[in-house]
């Protein structure tokens, strides 16, 4: 397995200034004879040390270029203007020294040319690069990505305040992605993984079940991204349910694609409920951990890493640990003791699991397409976005409500105080929707899993200016949206009808539910030991696990009055 | 947008083209806006305004007088998270959390009266698709 660990060596960063500094004045001279003609060029670098002489002007010692190299000079220029190695004494011209000449040649190029892409690829496309040089075993080049990759990450965690799982997370997933690089062509030998995509590829999953993957694929990642682990699970068990959903493919099909999320028995719930008891430590709690691996052998190992929590389909939690110095990196183990946590002094005899237990790692793979999205989900990263002056000004401008409620016999001052309240109602229906979007974030995901059937919607709406409808509140839409005109809405009714938002959808959980009705968690988690005791036809809670909801459809009248009235909804 | 792609779905005008779907989006607001501002005086029109516009000693004011504990409040350590950085618009953690907690104090059902806006408007809209 491709190491997590990510390098950081300054002069790496002084190496690429060093070398950007090269590719710049290698194109000065394009078209020139690179070696022996001292005065046109710079070099030859000893790979990883930064050694340049100072352009134009051969002389053996240190020097600083015009550029932030800095550096002793090993191969140097003598007076017929041919290169000499300070070590060999050979000249670049001698045919011992021609190869190497031509080495760091080629290298610059590369480099030239791989600095500029590598800085412009994503992170899974990185990923890929990191592993594709592995497998050619050029750890320079490899080096060199992870530290592009390293400056990504760093850059975009500093800027969404990512935590250290969080950043686990990212290069676990990095790291498996090289891996696949690593290993797609030739050289590797790792046993068939029903969990890798490749597995997957002969399987024809329907159009609308891989669209329907695909959004919760988004929806994960950006769980993961979140360390939302409820909702992490939540997510997968719609994912099985998904593909349980898929008619007319084998059992054999549909297990590997089941494989492929192994998802069926991974449930976070459990993990958490554990928490509370301390029976057992929290994904949160645990992941990054150093503990200590017992196997069966009787064998104690220090210095693993928790990487992962799964649960097995007999229930049972086991834990992926790592050490970087071991060949079995990602090995599962049912139980560990930690060395330096005080809530969880000592676990069970720890015993390794045998490896079919590896199916069920929960499958990243096919997040790869979804990087992006992990680097920018933060719900109120784009909330934010809606404070921007920037994006009100361009909003305001480009709608039509410049000129809502404003009339030409109005005097400029009262025109300008019209457009002044507009522009700020116009904000304040902005961020009410904003806000209950950010509290019911799962509700965009429920919504893109909904159809629409709007094809017949015509496309003329939107297009006429309208006329004034009088009244400072009055609304003058400037799209028709019929006589009513908005004048009759009724606005703050005693009690708003919420069927829509008990309508439980496929794979919702309570918490989905209840961020739905603009509750929070924790009143979900206070109100789920009273729901599953009053209603216990519609709610459920396996063993150990948290409280689900039995059904889709629209929860009982009964229930729902029940937290209507218990949360004053 | 996070409520703009929310606002599409639940409006149910996927199908619409952009601008189509920005008119009505703007429209959307736009009514939101104006229902819950027959809740709301001049004067905290304009305290939102001064908000909004970023007047820290409008924002510390309203803070102290409404949320003085906000710093504790989970929602704005996730907005303080956020706009951590890269925030060339001077857009604050205080700004953007006094902007949400202002219409929640002021509006406090302001979530039932969106939802009568939406109704009417999809319910105008169904009428107009035939």
């Amino acid at each position: 397995m491709v190491s997590r660990e990510i390098p950081r060596n300054d002069s790496r960063e002084k190496l690429a200034d060093a070398e950007r500094a090269v590719d710049k004045l290698k194109k000065e001279v394009d078209g020139q004879e690179a070696f022996g003609v001292f005065d046109e060029f710079i070099g030859p670098l000893p790979e990883g040390e930064i050694r340049y002489s100072d352009y134009a002007q051969a002389r053996e010692g240190v020097y600083e270029s015009e550029y932030d190299a800095k550096g002793e000079a090993r191969a140097f220029p003598e007076g017929d203007g041919k290169f000499r190695d300070a070590s060999t004494g050979q000249f670049a011209s001698e045919p011992g020294d021609y190869d190497s000449n031509k080495y760091y040649n080629e290298k610059f190029e590369n480099t030239a040319d791989s600095e500029k892409s590598y800085e412009d690829m994503t992170l899974q496309e990185l990923a890929k690069k990191w592993g594709e040089n592995d497998r050619i075993d050029d750890q320079s080049t490899v080096a060199e990505i992870l530290t592009v990759i390293d400056d990504k990450i760093r850059e975009k965690s500093e800027s969404m305040g990512w935590s250290k799982e969080t950043l686990d997370l990212h290069y676990a997933t990095l790291a498996d992605i090289a891996d696949r690089a690593r290993s797609t062509e030739g050289g590797d030998n790792r046993e068939a993984n029903p969990g890798n995509v490749e597995s997957r590829e002969d399987i024809a999953i329907p159009e609308e079940v891989q669209e329907k993957l695909k959004g919760l694929r988004a929806r994960l990642a950006e769980a993961l991204a979140a360390d939302d682990t409820a909702e992490e699970y939540s997510i997968l068990e719609e994912m099985t349910k998904a593909i349980n959903s898929i008619e007319g493919i084998s059992d054999e099909t549909r297990q590997k694609l089941l494989d492929g999320i192994s998802i069926q028995e991974v449930v976070g719930a459990e993990v958490d409920s554990d928490v509370e008891s301390d029976a057992k430590p929290s994904l949160e709690f645990v992941i990054g951990s150093v503990v200590t691996v017992e196997r069966t052998s009787g064998d104690r190992e220090n210095g693993w890493t928790v990487t992962d929590i799964l649960t097995r389909s007999d229930g049972t939690v086991v834990y992926e640990v790592s050490r970087p110095d071991s060949e079995s990196d990602g090995d599962l183990v049912k139980n560990v003791s930690a060395e330096n946590l005080a809530s969880w002094q000592s676990g069970p005899e720890a015993e390794a699991v045998d490896e079919d237990a590896v199916l069920e790692k929960i499958d990243i793979s096919d997040l790869e397409d979804d990087l992006e999205k992990i680097d920018s989900a933060n719900k109120w990263q784009g909330a934010i976005d809606r404070f921007r002056p920037s994006y009100w000004a361009s909003r305001w401008n480009t709608s039509r409500f410049m000129k809502r409620q404003i009339h030409d016999e109005m005097t400029p001052e009262e025109q300008n105080k019209r457009k002044n309240r507009n522009r700020v109602l116009f904000f304040v229906g902005g961020v009410a929707l904003g806000i209950l979007a950010t509290k019911g974030y799962d509700l965009i995901q429920d919504a893109m899993n909904s159809g629409v059937g709007a094809d017949s919607l015509p496309t003329d709406i939107g297009t006429g200016t309208g006329a004034e409808a009088g009244g400072d509140l009055g609304v003058d839409t400037g799209v028709d949206f019929g006589a009513d005109n908005g004048a009759d809405i009724p606005l703050a009714p005693d009690r708003p009808d919420l069927s829509a938002q008990f309508n439980i959808a496929p794979g919702d959980g309570g918490i989905a539910l209840f961020n739905r009705l603009g509750l929070t968690e924790a009143q979900w988690y206070e109100a789920q030991g009273d729901l599953i005791s009053k209603f216990p036809s519609e709610f459920y809670q396996p063993d150990g696990m948290a409280v689900r909801i039995n059904s889709s459809g629209p929860l009982s009248s009964e229930a729902q009055e029940y937290i209507r009235t218990r949360f004053n909804i | 947008m996070l409520e703009d792609s929310v606002a599409i779905k639940e409006l149910e005008i996927e199908n619409l083209s952009e601008e189509q779907q920005q008119n009505v989006l703007d429209e959307y607001k736009m009514q939101i806006g104006e229902a819950l501002a027959k809740n709301l005086s001049e004067e905290q029109l304009a305290e939102f305004e001064s908000i909004i516009n970023g007047d820290q000693a409008v924002i510390d004011s309203w803070l102290a007088g409404n949320r003085p504990d906000y710093l504790n409040d989970s929602r704005y350590q996730e907005i303080a998270e956020a706009t951590s950085a890269d925030n060339p618009e001077n857009v604050t953690p205080d700004k953007v959390y006094a902007t949400t907690a202002w219409l929640e104090v002021t509006n406090p059902d302001f979530s039932s009266v969106v939802e009568s806006v939406k109704k009417n408007i999809k319910a105008n809209i169904s009428d107009f698709t035939g």
